[in-house]
């Protein structure tokens, strides 16, 4: 009974610790993913460190899984990389004074061309327009006609 | 084996090469020494050119199909993209699978498309035709220097070698068949509204005579460049093995590009037709995207992009091509900015709220859209140029930038067809976007409720995709119901009657209701795709989103030119069988991963087989729902365009009679 009692102890102490490293084992690969995404492939075009099958890649991902289990931080196995590897490694361009121009541009593009188009359209709108195109003359009409009726 | 046959034909198809490098020089320079001299019969000259040119053009181009059937390996290309295992499909695709084919393939499909415009225009547009022939021949002429002199598929070796290299591996798939043709079909066809843009320019062509031809031109081109961002998105899909099949690859951006522009002038060439304002717009943007369709080109064909597209490229065609590019460019925005505002608008706006600001917008969003493709695609290009730092923009960039500005377009999509031209009637409009709106925000809640911890855009896109749909079927059935009152008709009746009778418009509409398809597709593969890479021994079963996928072993397997291990794995939900191949090809180093696919209508199984350790193989596994929505809603478009342009074959006779009129009064 004892034993019993002392392996119902001993489970209820050990599974949440299982339990645990599952869990934790998961947090892990679910980790490695989510940073592998933002990191390119250094011999590869274009792809990042989550769909790459280059070896490097994946030594790459090892990495990043054994520095999770050490306990680091997402942010400092980025920097990690970044200090090895320059922002050449991050498939998003920081926002640095090289990187911020490709995350102006497009919030400039919107408002210069939103700008003008918003201009021109009131401008056209007020400014007279050259007298438009003189109506048929009774010839021409004749023309239509005849070409139609041919149809 | 090397046939004496062969060997002359080559180089009847070098020397008909050469001859068409000289005659589309004649082409281009015709009308000018006409006009110098005096001697108006010269333009005749170009118009007739260009079915010479065409005729040349398909000698060269059979010539090297048939080197590569009877394995003529005396030929410097057939040695480098071909060999004896070949099938045949691939062999006749060999034309294209190498850089110095493939440029050959522009310029055929470039004569291709001068030789209708010639037959098109020959009672259409006599007067200006030679002057047309003119601008392509000039394009012909420099892409045919850079084939001759730089970069010729012509060219021999000897010693003969017995056996030729591999084509690359990769590009061995029916639809690497099929893209490069589709895509140069959309490139080069946009080369078409560019020489009646340049014509109009230096001729003061009335745009009334010539922008409805220009769309016709225009819509043909944009089909094919659809279709074949399509068919490269496929192809990634099913044949490069990373899951995925849009990766904003420099390549791929430097298609989608034109494209974003080639839409945005498809809509604006509207604007013009039907209230006569836009016309420097226009010839603006049928310029810019026949520059990006180069720059495309130049981004490919040059080398100064890593990607799968770059075959090996000799340093001197990037700088010709660039010089090319600049000399064209030049002249054509030079020419537009002296004279490009010949024709002022006709009409002025009436209202801010209109249908015609609607395709202002449109043309905005469109534009914004396409200069930050451009930047995230040249910028680190520029950067390593000028400051040797090397940064990487990629897919997270991409996807933050661009997926807010598609969302602010479907959000344009849904308004625009409500609002009436001149002026909206406020409350009409608004009584017309209360259901469609309340139905979106009814999907979109559904979504944000049921796949609760789900990122923002996939509610939205979701809501905005039946605000969309909604919006066009409640208008649809306005028109329809309209015409029963008026007619007496039945509702089967009244709606062909209607379709039929606006296929341009309603062509437009099934070609919206395709983009939503599509945007389903990205939406559900993109936001709810899971993967797994794991080892796995014969008989273990893997569980990823409620699919359980079991993996029975391997076997050997020889194809016709590559020796393959073939994973073999059994999708226990449905029975279904995946075989995944790791090929390695002969005379190629590289392993190459060819996934295998179950596909149904909401989920594709996806599976890639890696390398093996102590009797286990690596699996990745990917489910991916969706995806087939993707490929259908790329059929509605296509489907939807040619509706569309079929409205042309009808009114044809009466638009001669209506630029006939024009004609007369000017």
């Amino acid at each position: 009974m004892r034993r019993v009692a002392a392996l119902v102890v001993l489970w209820a102490w050990l599974g949440p610790c299982f339990a645990a490293t599952i869990v934790h084992e998961n947090a892990v690969r679910r980790q490695e993913i989510a940073i592998a995404k933002k990191l390119r492939c250094t011999v590869c075009q274009a792809e990042s460190l989550a769909v790459s099958q280059a070896g490097i890649a994946q030594d790459m991902r090892k990495l990043i899984r054994e520095k999770l289990r050490a306990g680091e931080t997402p942010a400092q196995i980025r920097s990690y990389f970044v200090k090895r590897y320059g922002d050449y490694i991050l498939l998003k361009p920081p926002f640095d004074p090289l990187g911020a121009i490709l995350w102006i541009w497009p919030f400039a593009l919107a408002a210069a061309f939103g700008g003008v188009a918003i201009a021109v359209m009131r401008r056209r709108a007020r400014a007279p327009m050259p007298p438009s195109a003189p109506e048929l003359g009774p010839e021409d009409q004749a023309r239509v006609e005849a070409l139609t009726r041919q149809e | 084996m090397v046939s004496g046959v062969s060997l002359n034909l080559i180089e009847l198809g070098h020397f008909a090469a050469y001859l068409a490098f000289f005659v589309a020089i004649t082409q281009a320079l015709a009308p000018l020494a006409g006009r110098a001299f005096k001697i108006p019969g010269l333009r005749v000259v170009s118009i007739n050119a260009a079915p010479l040119l065409f005729l040349l053009t398909t000698i060269g181009a059979l010539s090297i199909v048939y080197s590569l059937l009877t394995n003529n390996f005396s030929v410097l290309y057939v040695v480098n993209n071909s060999n004896t295992h070949l099938p045949v499909f691939y062999k006749i695709a060999a034309l294209w699978g190498g850089h110095r084919g493939s440029l050959f393939l522009w310029v055929w499909i470039l004569t291709g498309y001068t030789a209708a415009v010639a037959y098109h225009g020959r009672s259409r547009y006599p007067d200006r035709l030679a002057v047309i022939m003119a601008v392509q021949g000039a394009l012909i002429a420099g892409f045919y220097g850079l084939i001759l002199f730089l970069s010729d598929p012509f060219t021999r070796v000897f010693p003969i070698p017995p056996q030729g290299q591999n084509m690359n591996p990769l590009l061995q798939d029916p639809g690497m068949v099929i893209h490069p043709p589709m895509l140069y079909m959309g490139y080069v066809g946009f080369s078409v509204p560019f020489a009646f843009a340049v014509t109009a320019l230096l001729t003061n062509w009335r745009s009334e005579l010539w922008i409805g031809y220009t769309r016709r031109w225009a819509l043909f081109g944009w089909g094919f460049l659809t279709a074949g961002i399509i068919f490269g998105a496929w192809w990634s899909y099913y044949v490069l093995g990373w899951g995925g099949y849009w990766g904003w690859d420099p390549v791929e951006n430097a298609s989608f590009m034109p494209w974003l522009m080639g839409t945005a002038l498809i809509h604006s060439i509207s604007v013009q037709e039907r209230r006569r304002m836009l016309h420097t717009w226009n010839i603006f943007l049928i310029i810019t995207t026949f520059a990006l369709s180069l720059l495309g080109t130049f981004l490919v064909r040059s080398g100064v992009l890593a990607s799968v597209h770059t075959f090996s490229a000799a340093p001197g065609q990037g700088i010709y091509l660039l010089t090319f590019m600049v000399i064209v460019l030049t002249l054509a925005f030079g020419l537009f900015l002296i004279k490009g505002g010949y024709q002022q608008a006709e009409e002025s706006f009436v209202s801010p709220l209109s249908r015609e600001s609607m395709f202002i917008w449109n043309n905005v969003i469109f534009t914004i859209a396409c200069a930050s493709v451009m930047l995230g695609t040249l910028y680190p290009l520029f950067l390593q140029a000028a400051t040797g730092a090397r940064i990487t923009v990629g897919p997270p960039y991409f996807d933050l930038v661009m997926v807010p500005i598609f969302l602010v377009m479907l959000a344009v999509m849904a308004i625009g067809p409500l609002v009436s031209w001149r002026k909206a009637n406020l409350p009409k409009l608004r009584g017309r976007l209360v259901v469609p709106a309340l139905v979106g925000v009814a999907f979109a809640a559904v979504v944000a409720v049921v796949w609760a911890p789900v990122y923002w855009t996939a509610p939205v896109a979701v809501g905005l995709v039946a605000f969309v749909a909604v919006s066009i079927i409640s208008n649809v059935a306005r028109a329809v119901s309209q015409r029963r009152k008026q007619h007496h008709e039945g509702v089967g009746r009244a709606f062909t009657s209607t379709v039929l009778g606006n296929r341009r418009h309603y062509g437009g509409m099934v070609v919206h209701m395709g983009i939503l398809v599509i945007t389903i597709g990205l939406v559900g593969s993109g936001l709810f795709k899971t993967s797994k890479l794991v080892m796995m021994a014969p008989g273990d079963v893997l569980h990823l989103a409620h699919e359980r996928v079991r993996f029975d072993g391997t076997r050997n397997v020889r194809g016709p030119d590559y020796n393959a291990v073939e994973g073999r794995l059994t999708v226990l939900n449905n029975g279904a069988k995946l075989y995944p191949e790791q090929r390695v090809f002969f005379g190629s180093p590289m392993k190459v991963e060819r996934p295998s696919v179950n596909s149904t209508l909401l989920r594709d199984v996806y599976v890639d087989i890696g390398d093996h350790q102590n009797g286990k193989w690596e699996i990745h596994l990917f489910i991916n729902p969706l995806v087939n929505f993707i490929w259908t809603g790329g059929g509605i478009v296509i489907a939807g365009l040619a509706f569309s342009l079929s409205d042309y074959a009808r009114r044809r006779k009466r638009v001669v009679v209506a630029s006939e009129v024009v004609a007369s009064q000017s």
